[in-house]
């Protein structure tokens, strides 16, 4: 199996650098072809070698390869979405070129850290991730972009550089106990023998650094620059797979030190950053005008909920997993509809909007579907989702606490479906201009994904429901 | 002598947060480099060709040689001379690193001694760790406060590379390394950084009027 990794991952450098040299826009994009059947043979080769630990430093495990599944559906429709954004844009073969090869870049950096079994290499993949992410960022080559860029680079380059102190300093804690390596499934064995103290600065700096990727307090702000700037199809790719990548960095920390006497003040910390963030979610979305932003905050809020889920004990290390398996497919369909959103008014801002069912019908209905789906109405699973994760926090934690959060939410949920309901329903006044009108076909993919959700919402599969039990069944209880 | 390359490494923190030039920023950096290989060679128990070859290119080529030399290319090609806009009075730089020194002392002593029984005889036998400790937060925390208050934006490039110099610091302190081959990844991802930062600074040049931190505020809600 090393080989078929090695494979992997030389492959994709290879049509990385191919793709930079390639000025060809047909030819780019057919590049893509190789490389997402390489993705997919890579990720069928990782379900059937399961649980194997490869060459020391990877290992695949349930957790990592659910949201390898979620890279490996995604990437098709980001793909397809990619091509219309610069078809549309007009942009320049040359950097056409450069987005072509980061998103493979992305993807494989992505998958990278989801299989990484030694914490230092994780830091490597993650690190990969921040370098072409930017790139991707930067696509549109003006101020803006060269802000957004600049700043989720920079942030996020210091923000790792914390978690790396983090990692170090597990390596002190494990020096002073003889051991020395730094691989997930032996530190789950070696971390009740380490020092507290090292274990509690560790998970702290881990969980600052990683924050930039997940989403959350403290680290967040780059993130919404970085979405709310960048193409919608890497907005998507950011709020459907790399915020996976954060939440699975932050889960190899838990998994190995959940078996320490620091568990207790490691679901402290979850809890305290899950509800600061959903604090500045709601302080935000008072005044938002822009809807990019406005999606941008509804993933800090989700990644809020699965960060609650998790410090919820073992009801939630199942919630915190399925609610951002679904959160992916859904933020990712809306993310696509709102670069069809921006293309018919040409703005982003809100008061510039509206009417969009009578503009854009099928868009509209992806749009409603889509807000129907995050907002947590039934049938979307994220109600299901959202209703456990509650549960558990009536039984994990003081009354007051789910209380709160409750009302963070009921708040949100106002906020989010004024704003979406306006863009929908609301009047277009005479002087908003209308620059485009959308191909009904260019909404396929947004639908499939819908069709997925609401189709596990009606139907839910015992299987994978199942297998995500099984993926946290080795925590403790 | 380990001990005299930490203090000498030390001074050059002292002497970074007091800089107002550019190019003081470079020279320091490049000093850095070079004294964090002297440390990493006086500390070498075991003389390995590959390890060798690894510290001299992770210390003396690449943080002594190559980042200098491409932050002063940037440096030239830009016009950026000096940190026009010092936030304080060089006095209060002073104190500031001043209590840096204190702080991360403190941390590294409390870290190192047995909290639970207290035992004072440890203290002894971490000793060394403690100096590495402080010396490796104090650049962390320089880095830091470089980048919080400094306007420029190669100089924020400087304050990421003060912190990544107090990571490596901490990286001896563990005492037992890393993979070479992790270590490898490590090395690649920082030079793609500096790399990078420096690709968007040059990009900063032509977009904006002066390259400065100022200038990248535009994005509100």
């Amino acid at each position: 199996m090393l080989e078929i990794v090695i494979i992997y991952f030389v492959l994709s450098f290879i049509i990385m650098c191919v793709m930079v040299f390639v000025r060809h826009t047909l030819a780019g994009y057919l590049l893509y072809v190789p490389f997402v059947l390489l993705h997919w043979y890579f990720n069928y080769q990782c379900f059937i070698h399961e649980g194997t630990l490869i060459g020391q430093y990877l290992r695949f495990d349930k957790v990592g390869l659910i949201f390898m599944t979620v890279i490996s559906i995604l990437i098709v429709p980001t793909v397809i979405h990619t091509a219309l954004y610069s078809i549309n844009r007009r942009s320049k073969k040359r950097i056409i070129a450069i987005h072509n090869a980061s998103m493979v870049g992305l993807v494989a950096s992505m998958t990278g850290v989801l299989i990484s079994e030694h914490l230092g290499l994780l830091w490597c993949f993650l690190e990969a991730t921040t370098i072409v992410a930017s790139i991707l960022i930067y696509h549109d080559r003006n101020s803006h972009s060269l802000e957004a860029a600049w700043k989720y680079f920079f942030v996020s380059s210091i923000g790792l550089a914390l978690a790396y102190a983090g990692i170090l300093l597990l390596g002190i804690a494990a020096q002073e106990t003889n051991e020395t390596g730094l691989y997930i499934t032996e530190l789950q064995k070696t971390t009740p023998h380490m020092s507290p103290m090292w274990l509690k600065s560790c998970f702290l700096f881990a969980i600052i650094g990683i924050s930039v990727k997940l989403g959350v307090v403290p680290l967040f702000t780059v993130d919404i620059d970085a979405k709310d700037i960048a193409p919608s199809p890497v907005g998507a790719m950011l709020s459907g797979g790399l915020m996976n990548v954060g939440f699975v960095s932050i889960f190899r920390f838990y998994e190995s030190f959940v078996f320490t006497s620091i568990k207790p003040w490691m679901d402290k910390i979850l809890i305290i950053i899950g509800i600061a963030s959903l604090i500045f979610v709601v302080i935000y979305l008072f005044k938002i005008k822009n809807f990019k932003r406005l999606l941008a905050y509804s993933s800090v809020e989700h990644a809020a909920i699965a960060i609650i889920a998790l410090s919820c004990g073992h009801a939630g290390y199942f919630v915190a997993v399925l609610h951002l398996v679904f959160h992916s497919l859904i933020k990712s369909a809306i993310f696509f509809q709102i670069g069809q959103l921006y293309r018919v008014y040409l703005t982003k801002n809100l008061d510039f909007t509206g009417a969009y069912f009578k503009l854009n019908p099928a868009g509209a209905l992806v749009l409603f579907l889509g807000f129907v789906s995050i907002l947590g109405i039934p049938p979307s699973v994220l109600f299901l989702t959202e209703y456990y994760t509650l549960k558990s926090l009536f039984i994990s934690w003081h009354w007051v606490v789910p209380v709160g959060i409750i009302v963070l939410l009921v708040y949100i949920f106002a906020l989010l479906s004024k704003d979406f309901f306006h863009i929908l329903f609301a009047p277009l006044r005479s002087n908003i201009p209308v620059f485009e009108i959308i191909k009904p076909y260019e909404s396929i993919t947004q639908y499939i994904l819908l069709c997925i959700v609401f189709w596990v919402g009606l139907h839910p599969n015992i299987e994978l429901v199942e297998y995500i039990k099984m993926s946290v069944a080795h925590l403790p209880k | 002598m380990t001990n005299l390359f930490i203090i000498l490494y030390c001074m050059t923190l002292i002497y970074l947060i007091n800089a107002g030039r550019v190019l003081s920023y470079i020279y320091s950096l490049a000093i850095q480099g070079i004294l964090l290989f002297a440390i990493v060679l006086s500390e070498l128990k075991e003389m390995h060709l590959i390890n060798l070859t690894f510290i001299l290119l992770e210390t003396l080529i690449f943080k002594g040689i190559i980042v200098p030399y491409y932050l002063y290319y940037l440096m030239k090609k830009n016009n950026i001379f000096y940190e026009r806009e010092p936030d304080q009075l060089n006095f209060y730089s002073l104190f500031k690193i001043a209590i840096i020194f204190i702080i991360s002392f403190f941390f590294g002593y409390e870290l190192h001694i047995n909290f639970e029984t207290g035992n004072a005889y440890r203290l002894q036998q971490h000793t060394h760790e403690i100096i590495y400790f402080t010396a490796s937060l104090s650049s962390i925390l320089t880095g830091l406060l470089i980048i919080m208050r400094r306007k420029k934006i190669i100089t924020h490039i400087v304050g990421y590379l003060v912190l990544e110099n107090g990571l490596f610091m901490l990286s001896l302190a563990m005492g037992t390394e890393l993979p070479i081959i992790i270590n490898m990844g490590i090395l690649f991802d920082i030079l793609t950084t500096v790399f990078l930062l420096g690709v968007f600074l040059n990009r900063a040049k032509g977009i904006f009027k002066a390259i400065e931190i100022r200038n990248l505020t535009e994005l509100k809600d």
